[in-house]
């Protein structure tokens, strides 16, 4: 049975939504029959995440929270994975949904460390919302396809496909959703086309772009 | 970064066409609404500049994504 650890942090908007964005994700990957464990808010703090990490090596990690060039952030906005800590990531493939992570921590977990292969962003994740729909994100049709073009990477690679597969599923996701977005007649679709193209535009990976979990 | 007063300018209007319900994440920098983040830029703060950068990005990228539309229409 392939492993799969998630962490889902909640502390504000744009976590919020990524929790639960992340549902689908967790749903498809327990139809495939992964063993999931999901670290979720309160319980999404260094300790617990470096020790699951290191005692489950899991196959496929998908961190959900906020992060820099050097850290991913657990709750509360406290450093939980950082340069000293790239090597829970050996033996997996990662999925980092955070801002900017990529750069340092994603090369490191790839070139000193054994990680076959660390996807994330660049640069900053943009997410844009309904106000009124902070209360259900699952909801939010401004929100919907910029998390699903995100979404698409986890679900590739759950579903079989490898790292430049899945991240092609995400470009495909991204260039529909800016076609509907570019001939909407709904004036917030000129916000989801920003988000939509700079997040696409920072979605990139080290390592082995052939690597499978599944 | 800093950026002209033409750019400035581009971004703000770009900006206003947002409705006023709508409101950005933009990573650990924060939550803004549409009058919010035009006032980022006017005051050239860091998110002030990461709005401007997005905006740059979506300019410089829409050129190609038309381009890409078309040739695949033209495929179909």
């Amino acid at each position: 049975m392939k492993r799969m650890v998630l962490v889902r942090t909640d502390y504000d908007s744009i976590t919020h939504y990524m929790f639960h964005w992340s549902a689908p994700v967790i749903e498809t990957a327990e139809k495939k029959g992964f063993d999931v464990v999901s670290i979720d808010g309160r319980n999404a703090v260094k300790k617990g995440i470096i020790s699951r990490m290191e005692k489950i090596r899991p196959d496929f990690t998908f961190l959900n929270g906020h992060g820099d060039a050097r850290s991913f952030y657990g709750d509360d906005n406290k450093k939980a994975i950082s340069m000293n800590e790239a090597h829970v990531f050996d033996g997996s493939v990662a999925f980092v949904r955070a801002c900017n992570c990529l750069e340092e921590l994603g090369k490191k977990a790839v070139n000193k460390h054994a990680s076959k292969c660390f996807i994330g962003y660049k640069d900053k994740f943009w997410n844009v919302w309904r106000s009124e729909k902070l209360s259900n994100p699952l909801q939010d049709d401004v929100s919907r396809p910029i998390m699903e073009a995100s979404n698409a990477v986890p679900l590739g690679l759950i579903k079989g496909a490898d790292v430049e597969e899945s991240i092609n599923m995400s470009h495909d996701v991204s260039a529909r959703e800016i076609e509907k977005a570019i001939f909407s007649p709904d004036p917030a679709s000129s916000a989801v086309l920003r988000a939509l193209v700079f997040n696409d535009t920072s979605l990139d990976y080290h390592g082995n772009e052939k690597a499978r979990i599944a | 970064m800093k950026y002209d007063e033409t750019t400035k300018e581009l971004v703000i209007l770009r900006l206003k066409t947002v409705p006023s319900n709508i409101s950005f994440s933009i990573g650990d920098l924060g939550n803004f609404t549409r009058d919010e983040l035009i006032r980022e830029v006017k005051e050239e703060t860091s998110v002030g500049e990461a709005a401007v950068k997005m905006e740059l990005t979506v300019i410089q990228k829409m050129p190609l994504l038309a381009k890409k539309i078309a040739k695949r229409d033209e495929t179909e």
